[in-house]
């Protein structure tokens, strides 16, 4: 028979069964109609890579060992007959295999949800290596679904991995013997966004004020909660049950309810309508977890207010007055749904749009509605649908106001522009030779390759930052300089491809590159003495940073030909709030990590693509860059430090400065930087403050603890 | 009272031992031509943990003890009329261990425990019980060889010894135990709580919140039972702010059947059920039969060593070895002395923010005999606070504040604080890198200011405290004369009124 070898078509998707929300809601007669789902993944993403028994692709790795019961489950292969044919195996608390196929389903889902509205891949946070000094990529997140005996889940930075808790509950409420965390869909929304906002900003698991905690909890709430609404039969069903009103507190509304129900006795861990909200409500509360929640509450509130103006419309067709509980045509419920599942859409994208528009720590929430604001500005210039005053009346009347704003008007919340647009003023802060000329800015399809290219990017975006502003003379534009401009732009591109250990068989690409073009050094007036330095210094160096500050200083040491210009360089301090010489007037010598080189770091560097609903097409670079100085708990060791007395000392805690620049890519034009100044004052002042109050957050004295932040936040 | 006048026959004076990060404390009071009533409340120091070299100071004052207990025998003729025993810790206890020859000799006619020591009170029980098996699986986890060095179980080891010897905590829990003996020193804190019960047989009271009893030279001292609280939600608040976050604080039975049914796995006993295991064994494979799979090759990954989970439950260990720790704390039996007079003693021993905010909850007594008996209030009995034991060595979260120390208005309060500075700071831990904080700064400078500086501390200045006493109205302030270089104690004599008559009985 011919045709049994003509091709088939792949199909278009991969379906897998999942839990809607947990085991038990899957028993509640009132929800059991709509407690199983079916995930699609799309069946032939490059960027997936090959899927293996685990399961295991290009992104996760599940690996199912269970250290408490001293037992391993051997894994699922997603691509067996009897998974293919039946849409995975079908929902069941007894086989961890069908455990492997749900966490591994829900966490894809939530990756493809933010990479959609991120307009870029999910890149996982890297893991510093300590005896390469240098950052690694974590090319897959590893998911352990049975790790612990106790009512917890976590992300670890430490391990780049999702740890499920399983239990026994006494609670009997809760419906079952054994509560597993990896089977609820709110826990595992919940976790994976922790590792993917640590993977957008490492620096936001630190403690430095009460909401740089709770904003990592509620964002990652307010992912599990809003994903509630793609659940198309359970939205209908309580739409229906509510004639038209979703402000009522229930399944979709509170977070983790069999977990909840078995650790605690509650309802649900959270819920987020709150009855009565007021402007004073945030100043007063000071736990993580209870802070967090106003932020999602806001946000909720803001959702509810997009959905009432969307359906204002088909209430009064259909003449149903709010509250009157008439029951609905299925008709109007199936509009209504469709509704509330785009509202939802909408304004969880708004929410994730707004991490790229946010400064690189210390966050507040403040900032994150200023960041919503912008963010969605820049998409959707024209707010019709008054989405974004939506935000911020939900903002305001939770007491969530960013500070140094002069009015909560959509205005005044965008984040500033640069001011000076003359690119001879010396003010001027210029982002056109970057782009030209080294960055790989060609979209990736593959993980290994986005990685590798991510951290390229990454390498020359850092040594293009530190690199003082070089010219040969004074025409910005002259043959000369545009030769120096390449030159940089070669070197950048030769250091950052330098593998970091000191490999003494073969010399580093950097050591290359400089031989090679020993005759330009001499010809911009590098003594022979410089030189030797030079390779000497390189040959010593212990990081790919490390060569390239080396080299910096050969550039503009004295005698080369090769003019620096200082105000262009204090332009760019001020800009990002941080220096890269100790500043002058003695001050600030806490910023040196061994009292001679300053430490400035960036941290990431991606690139976005997004699409607006009228056609829109948004590229843009955002380029986070931070800087470290020692902080002190008692503020006289720290003013004596700051000036350089009483010896070097390693410091109490560390504080951080810096800022998130954002480039569009269509003319090179720096749009905006968000900066927090390393040299802030009230800023520390706030943040020894909030680690010497043992009140709020005990456990920021246990530096011990720190590797584990959220394992921690979770028990208590 | 002018300052030239003779000592008032009727005093009560409060003896600290000093060099101690523990509690022991002598109360005498004495009447003219009468022989003196003496109360020993709690007798310990803290534990040695860790590597004595590390911590010369912490060993030093563990040898102390023993000077500390040859004193209170001698000074004491060997009769106590009350031993107070307010927590089962081993900054509270330890002398009943460390320097048992010397206080076996000891005649003790009363022992006073917190409801909370009661064998015969079911709530009482069912706390112990919880706590006494999350101990003993503790410290099983401990002895697990497989995990020797990793942090978390140091830092569990490091909170074990709070209540004595391993093996003996160990076995706490346990049914069968064998009844302890009079002559055999004890070898943990649960193990004092019984000797002493044994030592005064009969003669054991323990108190409840709200009691109000009668002691002392013709009953003319009062103690009003504050805590430990009756309310689950008051024993179990460790902290200040309350919130959804801190509702599971205290200690919960499956968080400890989890610990023990992993422990049971681990050490490969034979007697793990179908319930023990969340799966039935035809999906599970041990750990040595996972040749061949994917998976467990990326587990066994060694450049990926840093992302196995092997010891990563001892996380949850630790939490609970740390919930423990305050919730027993919590049960401190704290007390309110009055004297003839007026005038009150606070010991609140280790109390936490929880047992502080109960004292409001009731009233002093809390159920009067008859409805027209006049009853105190908590407020009226702070308000006349002269004297106070520091709680909990002056740590952060040991003395309430607005429902606490700003209540204790006189202006002639004075406080002692059982507390080592250098002993403290040298509990270095990777947890704590910079040992503990006690006394607390801000409370610290609080209790100052409250005192007018009159505060004597285990470690305090002669010179400076003597200073600071020379114009108290109440207090006199002295030290043990035989030492005058580092006095074995400190002692504050507080002059009272002479007890009214006992009413004849009707």
């Amino acid at each position: 028979m011919s045709h049994s070898n003509l091709p088939l078509r792949l199909p278009a998707t991969r379906r897998l069964r999942v839990y809607a929300f947990d085991p038990q809601a899957s028993l509640d007669l009132g929800s059991t109609r709509f407690g199983h789902a079916t995930i699609a993944l799309t069946w032939n993403d490059p960027a997936d890579g090959l899927l293996e028994p685990g399961p295991v692709n290009d992104y996760l790795e599940v690996v199912d060992i269970d250290p408490c019961s001293d037992k391993f489950y051997p894994p699922i292969d997603l691509n067996a007959v009897e998974v293919l044919g039946q849409d995975g195996l079908p929902p069941s608390e007894g086989d961890p295999r069908f455990h492997q196929q749900m966490v591994f389903a829900v966490t894809m889902k939530t990756i493809k949800l933010f990479e959609r509205a991120l307009g870029r891949k999910v890149i996982w946070a890297q893991s510093w290596n300590n005896e390469k000094k240098t950052y690694q990529p974590t090319h897959k997140l590893r998911i352990y679904p049975h790790a612990l005996r106790e009512a917890n889940a976590y992300y670890s930075r430490g391990k780049r991995a999702l740890l499920f808790g399983y239990f026994q509950a006494l609670q009997r409420s809760a419906g079952a013997s054994w509560i597993f965390t990896a089977l609820s869909h709110d826990i595992i929304v919940h976790e994976t966004t922790h590792a993917i906002l640590d993977g957008i900003h490492p620096r936001y698991s630190e403690p430095t004020s009460l909401d740089s905690l709770a904003f990592h909890e509620a964002f990652a709430d307010i992912a599990a909660l809003f994903s509630h609404f793609q659940l198309y039969e359970a939205v209908y069903d309580y739409i229906d049950r509510q004639s038209g009103q979703l402000d009522q507190s229930g399944l979709l509304s509170g977070l983790a309810s069999q977990f909840a129900k078995g650790a605690t006795g509650r309802a649900s861990l959270r819920d987020f309508i709150d009855k009565s909200p007021n402007p004073d409500l945030l100043e007063g509360t000071t736990e993580p977890h209870d802070r967090g929640a106003i932020l999602v509450a806001a946000v909720f509130d803001a959702f509810l207010s997009i959905y009432r103006a969307r359906t204002s419309d088909l209430l009064r067709l259909s003449g149903i007055r709010p509250g009157e509980g008439r029951s609905l045509h299925p008709d109007l419920t199936a509009r209504l749904t469709k509704e509330a599942t785009k509202s939802a859409d909408h304004v969880l994208r708004m929410c994730i749009r707004a991490l790229d528009y946010m400064p690189p720590m210390d966050v507040r929430f403040g900032e994150f509605l200023r960041g919503i604001i912008t963010a969605d500005t820049d998409l959707i210039p024209d707010d019709r649908l008054n989405y974004r005053l939506a935000f911020i009346e939900a903002f305001r009347n939770r007491g969530i106001f960013p500070d140094h704003c002069l009015s909560l008007s959509p205005d005044n919340l965008l984040w500033d522009e640069p001011l000076v647009t003359d690119p001879d003023d010396p003010g001027f802060l210029n982002t056109a030779d970057i782009l030209n000329e080294d960055l790989n800015l060609l979209p990736e399809y593959r993980r290994g390759d986005i990685t590798v290219t991510a951290e390229n990017n990454r390498r020359k975006v850092w040594y293009w930052l530190v690199q003082p502003d070089l010219r040969i003379n004074d025409d910005r534009d002259s043959p000369e300089n545009r030769r120096l401009k390449q030159f940089l732009a070669q070197a950048r591109a030769a250091f950052s491809t330098d593998s970091a250990e000191a490999d003494l068989e073969k010399p580093h690409a950097a050591e290359a590159f400089i031989e090679r073009e020993a005759a330009t050094l001499r010809g911009w007036g590098l003594s022979a003495q410089n030189l030797t330095a030079l390779r000497e210094g390189l040959a010593r160096a212990d990081s790919h940073f490390g060569r390239w500050q080396v080299f910096m200083a050969a550039m503009s040491a004295q005698g080369m030909h090769i003019k620096r210009r200082v105000e262009a360089d204090r332009a760019w301090e001020d800009a990002l709030g941080l220096f890269f010489n100790i500043p002058d007037g003695d001050r600030l010598h806490t910023l040196s990590r061994d009292d001679t080189s300053l430490h400035v770091e960036v941290h990431s560097v991606r690139t976005t693509r997004r699409a607006g609903p009228d056609g829109q097409d948004i590229r843009q670079l955002v380029i986070e860059v931070t800087q470290r100085r020692r902080g002190y708990l008692d503020p006289d060791v720290q003013a004596a430090q700051d000036r350089g007395e009483g010896g070097w000392s390693e410091g109490d805690f560390t504080f951080r400065g810096g800022a998130t620049l954002i480039i569009d890519l269509r003319d090179g034009r720096l749009r905006y930087v968000i900066s927090k100044r390393i040299d802030d004052q009230a800023r520390l002042d706030q943040q020894r403050r909030f680690l010497l109050d043992p009140h709020d957050l005990a456990f920021t004295y246990n530096q011990g603890r720190m590797g584990e932040p959220f394992a921690l936040l979770h028990r208590h | 009272m002018s300052v030239q006048a003779p000592q008032p026959p009727a005093a009560i004076t409060v003896r600290m031992y000093r060099g101690l990060l523990g509690d022991c404390f002598l109360l005498t009071q004495t009447l003219p031509d009468r022989p003196p009533y003496r109360a020993l409340i709690d007798c310990g120091v803290l534990q040695c943990i860790g590597a004595a070299g590390s911590k010369p100071a912490t060993k030093a004052a563990t040898v102390h003890m023993q000077d500390v207990a040859t004193s209170l025998a001698a000074d004491t003729g060997g009769v106590l009329d009350l031993v107070v025993a307010t927590h089962e810790h081993y900054d509270h206890l330890s002398g009943f261990l460390l320097a048992f020859d010397t206080l076996k000799a000891l005649t003790i006619k009363k022992v006073w425990m917190a409801w909370t020591e009661n064998p015969t009170d079911s709530q009482a029980n069912q706390f112990r019980k919880t706590t006494d098996s999350a101990l003993s699986a503790l410290a099983g986890a401990v002895k697990l060889t497989a995990l020797a060095g990793d942090d978390r179980l140091e830092s569990i080891r490091d909170l074990l010894q709070f209540y004595g010897d391993l093996d003996d905590i160990a076995g706490l829990g346990l049914t069968g135990k064998a009844p302890q003996a009079l002559d055999k020193s004890p070898r943990s804190c649960a193990g004092a709580l019984d000797w002493l019960k044994l030592k005064a047989p009969d003669q054991v009271s323990y108190l409840e919140p709200g009691e109000v009893v009668k002691f002392g030279l013709d009953d003319s001292l009062t103690a009003y039972v504050l805590g430990p609280p009756r309310t689950m939600a008051r024993l179990k608040q460790l902290d200040p702010s309350a919130g959804a976050g801190r509702e599971v604080y205290l200690t919960k039975p499956d968080e400890v059947a989890a610990l023990q049914s992993t422990l049971k796995i681990h050490q490969g006993q034979e007697t793990i059920v179908a319930n023990d295991l969340p799966f039935s064994t035809r999906f599970s494979l041990g750990k040595d039969e996972t040749a061949g799979f994917s998976t467990a090759v990326l587990y066994d990954d060694p450049q990926a060593k840093d992302r196995r989970i092997d010891a990563e439950w001892l996380g949850s260990a630790e939490t609970l070895a740390l919930k423990i720790d305050g919730d027993v704390n919590n049960t401190s039996l704290a007390l309110a002395i009055e004297a003839p007079g007026g005038d009150v003693l606070l010991f609140p021993a280790d109390a936490q923010v929880g047992n502080w905010l109960s004292w409001h909850d009731q009233t002093y007594p809390a159920k009067p005999a008859k409805p027209d008996d006049p009853v105190r209030s908590a407020p009226d009995i702070l308000s006349r606070v002269v004297f106070y034991k520091v709680g909990h060595h002056a740590s952060h979260n040991a003395t309430a504040r607005a429902q606490g120390l700003e209540l204790m208005t006189s202006p002639h309060l004075a406080a002692m604080i059982p507390v080592v500075e250098t002993v403290a700071h040298e509990q270095k831990s990777k947890n704590n890198p910079a040992g503990w904080s006690m006394p607390y700064p801000d409370l610290y400078a609080r209790l100052l200011a409250m005192t007018q500086r009159r505060v004597v501390r285990g470690d305090g200045q002669l010179a400076d405290e003597q200073a600071a006493f020379q114009d108290s109205q109440k207090f006199q302030l002295s030290y043990d004369g035989a030492n005058p270089d580092d006095p074995l104690w400190a002692e504050l004599r507080l002059a009272t009124a002479l007890p009214v008559e006992p009413a004849a009985p009707e």
